[in-house]
């Protein structure tokens, strides 16, 4: 079995982002912090494939195909490796990107994509599971990666009133990547 | 600071890009004996200090960009509010997405005020498979805490069973913190639970439409004077919008209501929700 990850990101302007991100800088205090975010629908796909080759081919077949994940009016898709994963420091000194996966804390599985895929597209041999999130992508303002992944942490999740914007704790899980 | 022209005290509607309740709240508040202003969130926040007390409605603050009411609650108008209400007892009643900017605000269950002790998470599927998860229908409610216990619901008796209806995607009460429950329950702060028309209350989704944690439909904080409810009672507030085919008292009032306009104006249960909160503004202003 291959897991792999596609991102699936509006190509016109995602006011979620850009509100999320007006709300973290105007009124959180992040203004000279946050340079940039921005958000993906995230699915992690666990497929039978017999290489990584084939797998990244069935993941493409996917997002192209099916109308489940992408509509091509408006999207734009990335397809990676879990090892792939894009956080870490950028070529600008001082400045760090931090992937936050935001899922249901209930569970991630989207079982209707896969009852979807499997009963009415034809890949019950190909696909075994399909798990979804939001995946925001931070570039911020750090001295380390540490102390960005700590901005990150406050900057996501909704402790009190004046804290956190992406993640309400209470029936939301996150990962720092 | 009674209003001097009417002589009824005065409540400020909150107006977020994306209200879209703000004119019927209005006008079943106005029933009520209140006098209410639509202010907009962009306002000057300073102008909220002249109010008895506050009503945020329903409707998509910010088109629940990333999740409902958490990007109005960063607003400054709402800090002036939460200012209000938490330094001067004033009363806030908020619906549906009133309720979900009460919640990200930390006003419910206010247990700390200001921190945030639960959630409205996405309600549970539908069974039935029907559009999304979004729930619109009529519901009953039980008004499960003691009578005047909660400013809001203070013109209720206690176990009294209403209908009202709902129109919301997340409205599931819940939190990861169990002692948040037993605290609600020791403090009776749960004001509404989903139940039939008999008062009956379970798990099934036919009676609790969204998942809720214990059915609420709506929790006032521990000094009874913030009540946030899911359901709509701005929707219930005269006679002529209630469903004719309810089977209760309520239906065969609409019934008899038919052909006369003036019955169909009388006062449909939620009105006691803006009765309650016309009595907690006139405590408010003295």
């Amino acid at each position: 079995m291959q897991t792999l990850e596609l991102l699936v990101s509006l190509k016109i302007p995602d006011v979620t982002a850009l509100t999320a991100a007006s709300a973290i800088r105007r009124r959180l205090g992040y203004d000279e912090v946050l340079k940039e975010l921005r958000r993906s629908d995230y699915y992690s796909l666990d497929l039978n494939a017999t290489d990584p080759l084939a797998a990244n081919g069935l993941a493409q077949e996917l997002a192209e195909k099916t109308n489940l994940f992408v509509n091509p009016n408006k999207h734009s898709y990335e397809v990676r490796s879990p090892q792939d994963r894009g956080g870490g420091p950028t070529p600008q000194e001082g400045l760090w990107r931090v992937e936050v996966l935001v899922t249901d804390a209930e569970g991630a599985e989207a079982d209707d994509i896969q009852q979807a895929l499997t009963q009415r597209l034809g890949y019950s041999e190909q696909v075994t599971s399909v798990r979804r999130g939001i995946l925001w992508t931070l570039l911020l303002t750090a001295d380390s990666a540490e102390e960005a992944r700590e901005i990150a942490e406050q900057i996501t999740v909704t402790t009190a009133r004046d804290q956190g914007v992406l993640v309400n704790p209470h029936f939301q899980a996150w990962e720092i990547i | 600071m009674e209003d001097s022209t009417e002589g009824r005290p005065r409540v400020a509607l909150i107006q977020f890009p994306g209200s879209n309740c703000e004119w019927e709240s209005q006008r079943a508040a106005e029933a009520a004996g209140i006098s209410c202003d639509i202010f907009r969130w962009n306002r000057d926040p300073s102008g909220l200090v002249e109010y008895h007390g506050y009503i945020i409605g329903g409707g998509f603050s910010y088109q629940d960009r990333v999740r409902s009411g958490v990007i109005a609650t960063k607003e400054p108008i709402v800090t002036t509010m939460f200012e209000q209400v938490t330094e001067y007892d004033k009363p806030v009643l908020g619906i549906c997405n009133g309720a979900q900017v009460l919640v990200e605000a930390g006003l419910i269950p206010g247990l700390e005020p200001g921190l945030v002790q639960m959630g409205l998470a996405p309600n549970y599927p539908d069974p039935a498979g029907r559009i999304g998860d979004f729930c619109c229908r009529w519901v009953y409610l039980k008004h499960s805490c003691p009578a005047g216990r909660c400013a809001l619901s203070s013109q209720m008796p206690a176990d009294y069973v209403w209908p009202v209806p709902i129109a919301h995607g997340e409205g599931r009460f819940t939190t990861r913190d169990p002692q948040i429950i037993a605290q609600l329950h020791s403090n009776d702060q749960i004001v509404f639970q989903y139940c039939d028309a008999d008062g009956h209350i379970d798990a099934t989704r036919e009676i609790n439409p969204n998942g809720a944690m214990e059915n609420i439909a709506g929790l006032c904080n521990p000094a009874g004077n913030v009540l946030a409810m899911m359901p709509h009672p701005e929707r219930a507030s005269f006679i002529r919008q209630i469903p004719s085919e309810l089977t209760n008292e309520w239906g065969q009032r609409k019934r008899q209501a038919w052909g006369e306009v003036e019955a169909m104006q009388q006062p449909g249960p939620g009105r006691l929700i803006f009765e309650s909160l016309r009595q907690a503004l006139l405590v408010a202003v003295h």
